[in-house]
């Protein structure tokens, strides 16, 4: 019709006087009709036409009806939201909201406002996508839906639900500016909310007919208030809590629809999807202070309030048991945040601090889901590296990150069906694992859940876990006593900050330290870096043979974070010497750290460690608990430094300088309890040899009882009277056993015995991660034949005889000696095990030496130890077979033959680190003899003067120190 | 700017029930189309048409439609006051909506009142005979029993579209004429047209549609 303005005379379109008219709308409007399309020229014309307009409009709502007809009949609306649509840009926007907001504001003509709310007109504007980023558009727009909710009621509420769109767009659109970032936006996003609410509240039943997104406040109502209005009155009211026990029994989903349909939820029939919302939602119900205790006693679900949980619902706890029982099986279904989230809820139902309220079937039903998780974590164990940082960074994750439901409920992820790809993006426990990897985590960290549910429930105290006990280690700053402890100083040359500072490095059970001296008190140290061990990566320097590159990494926040290093840097010891024996010692710490922790894992997992377990399972090797436990009796609490400064001990510390070689004896019948430090050792030696010795009886397929019993019987009456002599024989002995079950294993190609090496983490690095499992059993031969050498070399010592000599007939009598152990104890104490320790340190240096080619700085030291590695080794296997082949009678000089070039392949490789090896085991050795020769002592001050002398010569000259040493292996 | 000349304005509203055909009837009155699909009316909808109700005799008939749906049953009542004529329309396929004009006819006339209304009975939809299921006798019967005239129609064939208006229209200017109407005050029911100096008749054409509604 404005196409064509048929009737109109063009001639009489002058502008009236009176700007209050009729006549001058008449005039606005023929300039809209000729100006339909907004342009850069017309654009203020319109403008000023638009105001104008609103004027009149409201000027005729109070004076002149005609006005608004005239307005209604030239349908002049439909102009506004015609220009609307235009891409006119924010400048006719912003005056078209301004316009309409004036109207809305001051028309008093209800017919006037109902025609202008016709129709979705307004909401079309509404829902109009305007250039929020532009201020002033924002605050006029949300200035119009504010003027538009001051116009809701419960007549025109119906004109702001669009029935095409099922949208009130006036509220949604609204309330997406919740979080605006002007707060006067966010003011008006809560007053038009309430207007929006105010207006529905009367009129409650409008939109129950048609489905809207805005839920009628008797929607909100439970399942009892609903059945108390259907049945006019309240049972539930007349119920106290005297009668519960017939509550109990009389609990039924029978008219209770919505929470039919929430329990209903929770079983999880084709995956958790739903029953994730409905755990959330009775999770949030037992913690909305808005819920009275009595409405939820009245279904049974007592909360955190609830004094007692006496009655609990049981249809509910047997849902939520079976979530937790399906989630430790195969299939998975469950993803782990559904797990924690029953898991939770399930303590919230029947978990009060202290005290545990549930039934004992069901109690029972939690611990076969204990069983079964456990189980299931038994077929992803392995003896691998990472299996243990797994094991322990899930640990960390669960207690650093308990699952929160108000941050679960807000991630949107979880309203996708779930998903396994981690391609999503969606957090881990969100979702459900992918591959192998993801599966074996998953099957920890629920092990830990229902492992931490079931000691909860059961009233115990978590003993096993964490792995990593921290009131056993030593921390940042501790100001230690290191009288007793074996020090290597070292130059750290930080990688990042090139800062170079001169410390001590001692290697604990469990930890790598590098102190600094006290300046206060002579023979301590302030604990200046502590690492973790097993972390520790030791690498050799090619251009330095003084020299380590040690990088040691924090365990990874989260399983995709790029590890970052704790320490970076280059430790630059005094001497070629004491560069290996670090090396050496801390490589080996890092395996006995983590060794140790393994087999935590085994007890954590009652991984069976008796033959007929293994039959059944092959390779799951563990030694017999029994065997290794004697040893564990004697575990001295002194785990810290700092116990093992003892006044007794401190007597003995002068000894190792002034006469080292005499002072051996007198520590050693009082050292049991020395031991602490090397206990470790002996236990790992201990449990090895059990296993060697299983592995070999299960090799040989036979004679098993006759194989365990003797073994058993020797060490614990040994234990039990001498200790520590038990402890240097057991060694011997298990050394000898090892390197039979190495090379055993070794030359046992079978794959079905790959679990063998659960007791041995990977070695070197650099060999093993080529390699598959079979050859990782080479690697395991080269370790054990290691961990074997120090005990040998303690007994070659006791024949002060040139080692390269005496090495064969060694072999021979120290395999009698393990053979045997009925040996008069006074004299091979006295004899072997003796004088080796104190000699020992004078040893040391030629064996690393020896390994590396005889380096220059060897070149004091005597002739014999001047061997090329590879005799070193030929020898060294020949007396571990000989003591194999004695140990182990049925097997013969043909097995041992057999056994050699399979020991040998490895040992005669020429890499530092298998060299290395048997110098930290001699070194450990040193570090027994000193602590032992030290118990011997007598006088207390002497000592510490002593010591205090030998930390600062330490400190002090690299050469001197040196020298000590080199006299030492003399003096002997 | 020249307005149409006519001499008087009568408001009428259109009621019944929801889907009888309210808002095709007018927009095949005003615009002389018809769609089969649309859209239920959400509040209220304005047309106007110029009509000779008598040679010489123009009316300007400002036209509300309203929403038959019960939710807007409170809207619409604010435009029973300032009308002087309805429409009330049924759906002969549809007995329900034949039965709820004594409804329409009850709420609107306590609606209207002091006012004097004038009513005609539409039954609409009167192309589908088939589905017919009230017949026109039952209509002209309620009609006549009320004392109002009746006619059926198609907004489709457009049958009697434009004599059901020119019927309701014709029947309100016979009442002004006898008086039984007058221009009120603050009534929009019925007012004045614009003093004609002289006869335009180029400027509109006897029946021209026009609407506010479509442009």
């Amino acid at each position: 019709m404005f196409s064509r303005p048929k009737g109109w005379i063009p001639g009489l379109l002058s502008k009236p006087k009176n700007p209050h008219s009729l006549e001058h709308l008449k005039y606005l409007h023929g300039l809209l009709c000729k100006n339909q399309t907004v342009t850069e020229h017309n654009r203020s014309l319109l403008v000023e036409t638009l105001r104008s307009i609103s004027e009149i409009l409201i000027w005729g709502d109070q004076n002149d009806s005609t006005v608004f007809d005239f307005f209604l009949e030239k349908n002049m609306l439909s102009f506004f939201l015609r220009y609307l649509q235009q891409k006119s840009g924010r400048y006719i926007c912003v005056q078209l909201l301004q316009t309409l907001n004036i109207l809305f504001e001051n028309i008093s003509n209800e017919t006037s406002l109902y025609y202008l709310l016709s129709n979705n007109h307004i909401n079309s504007i509404i829902v109009h996508k305007f250039d929020f980023s532009d201020e002033e558009v924002m605050a006029y727009y949300i200035s119009f839906l504010k003027t538009l909710s001051f116009k809701l009621n419960r007549h025109t509420i119906h004109f702001f639900y669009n029935e095409h769109t099922n949208d009130f767009a006036l509220y949604t659109e609204a309330i997406k500016f919740f979080n605006h970032s002007e707060a006067m936006v966010r003011i008006a996003v809560r007053t038009i909310t309430l207007n929006v609410y105010k207006a529905l509240s009367p009129a409650s039943d409008v939109f129950s007919a048609g489905d809207t997104d805005i839920s009628s406040p008797n929607q909100n109502s439970t399942d009892e208030e609903k059945l108390m209005s259907t049945l006019g009155r309240s049972h539930r009211m007349e119920l106290p809590g005297a009668n519960s026990e017939q509550m109990q029994a009389s609990f039924s989903l029978e008219n209770r629809p919505y929470l039919e349909a929430i329990f209903n939820a929770l079983e999880c029939s084709e995956n958790d999807y739903e029953a994730l919302f409905a755990l959330c939602l009775l999770y949030a119900m037992g913690h909305n202070d808005g819920i009275h205790q009595d409405l939820m006693d009245s279904v049974l679900m007592p909360t955190e309030r609830s004094e007692a949980k006496d009655h609990y619902n049981i249809a509910l706890v047997e849902r939520l048991i079976r979530i937790i029982t399906l989630a430790c099986q195969h299939g998975i279904k469950v993803r782990l945040s559904t797990l924690e989230l029953s898991i939770k809820l399930l303590r919230q139902l029947v978990f009060r601090p202290g005290r545990s309220y549930l039934q004992d079937r069901h109690l029972a039903c939690i611990e076969n889901a204990r069983e079964c998780s456990t189980q299931l974590l038994r077929n992803f164990y392995k003896s691998e590296e990472i299996f243990l940082d797994m094991f322990e960074d899930e640990y960390t994750q669960m207690k650093n990150k308990p699952l929160n439901v108000e941050y679960l409920t807000m991630d949107a992820s979880i309203l996708l069906p779930p998903t396994g790809t981690p391609l999503t993006g969606i957090e881990f426990s969100k979702r459900l694992p992918c591959g192998e990897v993801e599966r074996a985590r998953r099957a920890i960290r629920v092990f830990f859940l229902v492992r931490d549910l079931s000691l909860s429930l059961m009233d115990e105290r978590e003993e096993q876990l964490p792995l990593n006990r921290d009131n056993a280690c030593v921390r940042t700053n501790d100001i230690l006593d290191l009288n007793n402890s074996d020090l290597i100083a070292c130059t750290v040359l930080m990688r990042d900050t090139r800062k170079q500072d001169r410390r001590f490095l001692v290697i604990d059970k469990l930890q790598m330290i590098l102190v600094e001296p006290d300046t206060r008190r002579l023979g301590w140290g302030v604990v200046r870096f502590v690492g973790s061990l097993q972390d520790v990566e030791v690498t050799g320097d090619k251009e330095d043979s003084r020299s380590l590159h040690i990088t040691i990494h924090k365990p990874p926040s989260s399983q995709h974070a790029r590890p970052i290093p704790l320490l970076s840097a280059r430790f630059i010891f005094d001497d070629h010497i004491r560069c290996m024996a670090a090396k050496q010692r801390l490589s080996k710490g890092r395996i006995k750290a983590r060794q140790q922790k393994m087999q935590m894992i085994e007890r954590l997992l009652d991984i069976p460690g008796d033959s007929s377990g293994k039959t059944s399972t092959p390779g799951r090797a563990r030694p017999v608990p029994g065997r290794s436990h004697p040893v564990r009796v004697h575990t001295q609490p002194s785990t810290t430094l700092n116990q093992l400064a003892t006044p007794e001990s401190n007597e003995a510390s002068r000894r190792p300088k002034s006469a080292p070689a005499a002072n051996t004896s007198a520590g050693k019948s009082e050292s049991a309890s020395r031991v602490s430090q090397n206990e470790a050792n002996v236990e790992v030696a201990e449990e090895a040899a059990a296993f060697a010795y299983q592995t070999f009886n299960q090799q040989t397929g036979g004679a098993v009882p006759k194989r365990h019993s003797p073994s058993p019987e020797q060490n614990n009456s040994n234990v039990q009277e001498i200790p520590l002599e038990d402890l240097s024989r057991n060694k011997k002995r298990h050394s000898g056993r090892k390197v039979s079950n190495t090379k055993l294993t070794g030359l046992a190609h079978s794959s079905s015995h790959t679990r063998s090496q659960s007791h041995s983490p990977k070695r070197d690095e650099g060999l093993s991660s080529n390699r598959g499992r079979s050859t990782s059993l080479t690697i395991n031969v080269t370790k054990r034949d290691r961990s074997s050498t120090p005990t040998r070399r303690s007994h070659s010592k006791s024949s002060p005889a040139p080692m390269v000599t005496h090495s064969k007939s060694r072999a021979s009598s120290q395999s009698s000696a393990s053979e045997a152990p009925v040996v008069p104890r006074k004299s091979s104490r006295d004899g072997s095990s003796q004088s080796p320790k104190t000699l020992r340190p004078a040893d040391t240096p030629a064996l690393s030496l020896l390994s590396h080619d005889g380096l220059l700085s060897s070149s004091g030291i005597d002739a014999p130890k001047l061997l090329p590695p590879a005799e070193m080794d030929r020898i060294r296997s020949m007396s571990d077979i000989s003591s194999t082949s004695s140990d182990s009678q049925n097997e013969g000089s043909s097995n041992s033959s057999q056994n050699k070039p399979s020991d040998q392949r490895p040992n005669f490789t020429y890499n530092s680190p298998s060299g290395a090896e048997a110098e930290v085991s001699n070194i450990n050795a040193d570090q027994n003899t000193v602590e032992l020769v030290k118990e011997g002592q007598s006088s207390a001050s002497d000592q510490l003067t002593k010591l205090a002398q030998i930390v600062h010569e330490h400190y002090r000259s690299f050469k001197d120190e040196g020298e000590e040493e080199t006299n030492l292996s003399h003096g002997k | 700017m020249v307005e149409p000349i006519f001499d008087y304005q009568f408001r009428l509203i259109l009621i019944g029930d929801s889907t009888v055909g309210k808002s095709s009837l007018l927009k095949y009155f005003t615009d002389g189309k018809f769609s089969d699909t649309c859209d239920p009316t959400v509040g209220v909808d304005f047309h106007a048409r110029l009509i000779e109700v008598k040679s010489g005799v123009r009316v300007k008939l400002q036209l509300w439609d309203t929403a038959g749906q019960e939710r807007f049953r409170s809207i619409t009542r604010s435009y029973y006051r300032n009308s002087v004529g309805a429409l009330i329309v049924y759906d002969i396929t549809k007995r329900r909506s034949f039965e709820n004009i004594t409804g329409w006819l009850e709420e609107s006339r306590s609606h209207i009142e002091p006012h004097r209304v004038s009513y005609v009975i539409v039954g609409h939809k009167a192309d589908m005979e088939e589905e017919r299921q009230v017949t026109t006798r039952e209509g002209r019967m309620f009609a006549e029993a009320n004392g109002l005239k009746f006619i059926e129609t198609s907004a489709k064939t457009g049958q009697n579209v434009e004599e059901a208006f020119q019927l309701l229209a014709k029947e309100i200017h016979n009442l002004l004429e006898a008086g039984k109407i007058k221009v009120e005050e603050d009534w929009d029911g019925v007012k004045n047209g614009f003093a004609r100096p002289s006869r335009e008749p180029f400027q509109v054409a006897e029946g021209e549609q026009e609407s506010g509604g479509c442009c």
